[in-house]
């Protein structure tokens, strides 16, 4: 990971804090996670994929134009577990209005089809365990325990579903470089495993 | 020592720029690529056997800054999916738009402000789409011929590479495994960069451009009677030089160069219709009765204007949106600088069989009219109070008149409206060599004029006012309030 001053000033968006995940997850192969679903504003990533045996990705289901859609999708078939993230460019956007109860509906659905999805490569993993996640930035670990905290209390209060417990990814900054931290039981790891 | 020519790839998200990185690997050999501060991507390429290119994505436009001016001029009229900038010369390479679903029906020319916003100025452009869908009721769509009509046109008219691509088969719609697009958007990106870097010559270009061409006007063969009744310029469009004619007229040096069919694909008037089309001229008919339209109806059924076959679908609108947004329309108006009167009333829309009210106006979305002379007398019948436009412009001018019906405040300025505005008020509006054919004039029934003016009266600056500013010689809106765009005189 090369830290340079970068020609321009850039400002974390939602954008910006789920691709760093993405790359974490891609660059960190032995922790045996991969990504089926990512949502960015346009182009050809509207489909869901999944790994055959022989490591050929496939796609398994297609959005419609309309439907909702998480913002990203990891599996980890070591520990047999799929993570449906929510993202957003802060925590606080996660806890106003009915922004919460819209993406609790949306990890529901999202749960619905995955666990009845019955399509090659992806039939093994229909048993697999659920986790809702939601993925935001801040500004330094403190804040990011606290705002783990409100997120977590804003998501037991509308969990109408029964949803399982999260797990939370904060994107942090330090020295200009992007690197997401996991929030567990309301403690900071730097390993999505641990 | 090899040196190290640098390039930019911005892009809407980074997924985008990363995409076109990798599809550069086919072309040019990839020796480096790293994450810089955990999340730009940086990639590094031989370009020959001594020049590296270095290309960084800076994915999500609006989370840099300063962003590069160029680059920032460019967004104002839509935010192209990827551009390729050289920081050292401050210059724009290339623009590319990507679609991963076939736009259909009224979408099918959202984005198209994209193209005319590289074409003026002077960007070469690329639209990869699908040429077949798989829509929503689970039927194959096939991608609309307005986007490749106006990538041509706008080609010509600047002079400049302005192309459609199409990928996907019918087995495999919205698939970028299939068809020739993908191919032929790297070959190209990969030329450009090569001739960026002193490595090629521009006319190196044209060969690929010709093929691309050629792709265009057999897409347009395949699908335009789907679509119209008739297309202008069917003997060029089966002459087979006249993808070569295209490119060498594009990529000339030599700008003074004429093009020997200059009205292929040029919508003509009443009397340059084929005799059995020019028969068959009828009103499309309205649905919510509205003056103008009544009027522009009449011009129709006396043959001298005409619409093209494409219909606008009626999408009725739940009543209670449609109180709404006359309330939040009505809250907009001022008559400080008119004498207009705001007269919404929501018992002017008509029921649909659901329940809903219809604003749907003409059925038609825009209307090719002979002279001004007919289409002020039909604006002065349905406004009493424009009674002063009559001899703004010569009586004999054609006109275009483009019709939104969309009621919701701001939406005019969105997509599809200015992608639709853009398209048809160049495509419409001029020759294939940017020659003024007909005065454009979008009509708003159910918007507001304030929309468009801040508190100081100034044009609010937006994608819309853009566009209109630029394309747009008077727009007409609620109560008939004429925005005239040359001298910003509002009647």
């Amino acid at each position: 990971m090369k830290n340079v001053i970068l020609p321009y000033q850039f400002k974390v968006s939602e954008e910006i804090a789920r691709w760093s995940l993405e790359i974490y997850i891609d660059h960190n192969p032995e922790l045996g996670w991969w990504i089926a679903f990512t949502n960015p504003t346009a182009g050809p990533w509207k489909t869901i994929s999944s790994i055959d045996t022989d490591g050929k990705i496939e796609e398994i289901y297609r959005f419609a134009r309309e439907e909702n859609r998480p913002d990203l999708l990891l599996v980890s078939d070591k520990r047999k577990e799929i993570l449906i993230i929510e993202a957003k460019e802060l925590a606080q956007s996660l806890v106003v209005g009915n922004q919460m109860t819209k993406s609790i509906a949306v990890i529901n659905d999202m749960t619905t089809m995955l666990q009845g999805l019955d399509h090659g490569s992806w039939s093994d993993r229909k048993k697999y365990k659920i986790t809702p996640g939601f993925l935001w930035y801040c500004e330094n670990e403190k804040n990011a325990l606290d705002e783990n905290k409100k997120v977590n209390n804003y998501y037991q209060k509308h969990n109408s579903f029964n949803l399982g417990e999260t797990l939370n990814i904060v994107i942090l900054q330090k020295d200009n470089i992007l690197f997401p931290v996991f929030i567990k039981d309301n403690k900071i790891k730097t390993n999505i495993n641990l | 020592m090899k040196l190290t020519k640098k390039l930019e790839f911005w892009a809407d998200s980074f997924h985008e720029g990363d995409w076109a990185c990798k599809g550069l690997e086919k072309k040019f050999k990839l020796t480096n690529s790293e994450y810089l501060n955990g999340f730009v991507p940086q990639y590094t390429y031989d370009l020959d056997s001594d020049i590296y290119l270095e290309i960084t994505v800076y994915g999500a436009y609006k989370n840099w800054s300063p962003l590069p001016r160029p680059i920032a001029d460019l967004l104002d009229w839509g935010k192209p999916d990827l551009i390729v900038y050289d920081p050292e010369s401050q210059k724009i390479i290339l623009a590319v738009e990507e679609t991963a679903a076939v736009p259909t029906g009224n979408q099918a020319l959202q984005r198209c402000e994209r193209i005319y916003g590289s074409a003026r100025v002077l960007i070469p452009f690329w639209y990869l789409l699908s040429e077949f869908g798989r829509h929503i009721d689970g039927g194959i769509r096939t991608d609309s011929i307005w986007p490749t009509i106006l990538s041509l046109k706008l080609s010509c008219i600047k002079r400049n590479p302005n192309m459609v691509l199409h990928y996907a088969s019918l087995d495999n719609p919205e698939n970028y495994d299939y068809g020739q697009g993908m191919a032929e958007l790297f070959l190209a990106i990969s030329t450009e960069i090569k001739i960026w870097a002193g490595l090629i010559v521009r006319k190196d270009m044209t060969p690929i451009l010709e093929r691309q061409y050629s792709q265009m006007l057999d897409f347009i063969k395949r699908q335009w009677s789907r679509m119209l009744d008739f297309l202008p310029g069917e003997k060029e469009m089966n002459n087979p030089t006249t993808a070569k004619d295209i490119a060498s007229f594009v990529m000339s040096d030599d700008k003074t160069s004429k093009i020997s069919f200059e009205n292929f694909l040029t919508w003509g008037k009443t009397t340059d219709l084929p005799k059995t089309v020019h028969e068959k001229i009828q009103p499309g008919g309205y649905i919510k009765e509205d003056k103008f339209v009544v009027e522009l109806e009449k011009i129709v059924q006396a043959k001298k204007a005409y619409t093209l076959s494409s219909n606008a679908g009626s999408r009725p609108q739940l009543k209670e949106s449609v109180e709404e947004w006359i309330s939040q329309q009505k809250k907009l108006f001022n008559s400080n600088d008119t004498d207009a009167k705001f007269s919404m009333n929501i018992n002017d829309f008509p029921l649909s069989a659901t329940g809903r009210l219809h604003i749907t106006t003409a059925k038609n979305v825009f209307f090719l009219c002979d002279s001004w002379e007919d289409v002020s007398v039909a604006l002065i019948k349905a406004y009493p109070r424009l009674n002063d436009i009559k001899n703004k412009y010569n009586k004999n001018d054609g006109v275009l008149v483009y019709i939104s019906n969309n009621m919701k405040p701001g939406r005019i300025f969105g997509d599809p409206f200015t992608g639709q505005l853009a398209a048809f008020a160049n495509i419409f509006g001029k020759n294939l060599v940017g020659e003024k054919e007909r005065i454009i004039l979008s009509y708003y029934p159910h918007q507001v004029h304030t929309q468009l003016f801040d508190k100081s009266s100034n044009l609010k600056k937006n994608k819309g006012t853009t566009i209109m500013k630029e394309l747009v010689d008077l727009a007409v809106f609620h109560s008939g309030v004429l925005i005239n765009f040359e001298s910003m005189e509002i009647l």
